[in-house]
């Protein structure tokens, strides 16, 4: 296992407002630069996105290890990073519609937890595993979850349509439940596909509208 | 400066020492310190969680146009626009800290 990148393992944007909550994955961003998802600075991500109106918990894999690590001493392993997912989502109540983001290792990060919490919409965005050395397991166990499926998430997996790395990770998975694979005509072979689509508007075209959240789910109005 | 903008500025930095762990001393964080490069080496990341803490300690939400480097180039740029959101709730958490 890598040494731990310093710094938070996650970021929570509070926004009461809103019913939904965007999980987004890093990935291996902290340990290039941890300056950035994809290739653009998260300010600027927060401004151009769509995003920043909405709940947004931005998740760091601090091992570099497909999230397997969780975040340390008191998250230690997939399991609790698991359950530090449902008792982050519980402190939540006024949301509901959870979607899960990612790029590149980040993807990784966004279907799994997608699956494992029953979101309603998961996108992967130029899908790759943060370690080369267990690339090829850690796609195994992926499809093995993917397989049994959990009956509710939708998985959208973009790659750009020449980036044979990114196409090889989604073909893991393109057979599997509720999984649609899209080939991004444009872009050549790029692996910042998530930033070229944020920038031409592509990205914002895929998000559900903002849900507020409504009097009807107001604790005083559903009590009386 | 105002005594107003200095408290402001005064919180900031206590929350980037206390909460964002700048491993800069207090000391030396000033009005004009670059949050980025040449000053507290802050990356994005950590900048999403001074945000994040802003808006817990300040009661106010920013507004997705207003995340824009300009803004977040060092405490002075971040204090003009705190107060552009609602300086009357900002001084009202003054007076209760006093």
């Amino acid at each position: 296992m890598r040494e731990r990148v310093a710094g938070p393992p996650f970021v929570h944007l509070s926004r009461p407002q809103s019913s939904q909550l965007f999980l987004v994955y890093s990935g291996m961003d902290a340990y290039y630069s941890g300056q950035q998802i994809c290739s653009m600075g998260l300010l600027k991500f927060l401004q151009v996105s769509g995003l920043g109106s909405r709940n947004l918990t931005w998740i760091r894999d601090p091992f570099f290890n497909n999230y397997a690590g969780g975040f340390g001493p008191d998250v230690p392993d997939l399991a609790s990073l698991e359950n530090w997912h449902r008792q982050h989502l519980a402190s939540l109540p006024h949301v509901r519609e959870i979607y899960t983001i990612g790029y590149s290792s980040g993807a990784y990060g966004a279907l799994l937890f997608g699956h494992l919490l029953g979101a309603n919409k998961v996108w992967a965005f130029s899908p790759r595993t943060a370690d080369w050395e267990t690339d090829a397991e850690a796609k195994a166990a992926l499809r093995a979850r993917f397989q049994q499926g959990n009956g509710v998430t939708r998985y959208d997996v973009w790659h750009a349509h020449r980036n044979r790395l990114d196409r090889q990770f989604a073909d893991t998975i393109r057979d599997c439940a509720g999984v649609t694979v899209h080939s991004h005509p444009k872009y050549g072979a790029t692996h910042f596909l998530l930033d070229r689509m944020i920038l031409s508007g592509e990205f914002q075209s895929l998000l559900p509208g903002e849900s507020p959240v409504t009097a009807a789910l107001s604790p005083s109005l559903a009590g009386g | 400066m105002t005594a107003r903008r200095d408290w402001l500025i005064e919180q900031m930095r206590q929350l980037l020492v206390e909460k964002l762990e700048v491993r800069v001393p207090v000391t030396e964080i000033h009005a004009r310190t670059p949050l980025f490069q040449g000053g507290l080496g802050l990356n994005s990341f950590a900048v999403v969680d001074l945000i994040s803490q802003l808006e817990q300690r300040f009661q106010f939400q920013f507004r997705e146009a207003d995340f824009r480097e300009e803004h977040f180039r060092d405490l002075q740029s971040l204090a003009d626009l705190l107060e552009s959101y609602h300086p009357a709730g900002l001084m009202a958490l003054k007076e209760a800290t006093a």
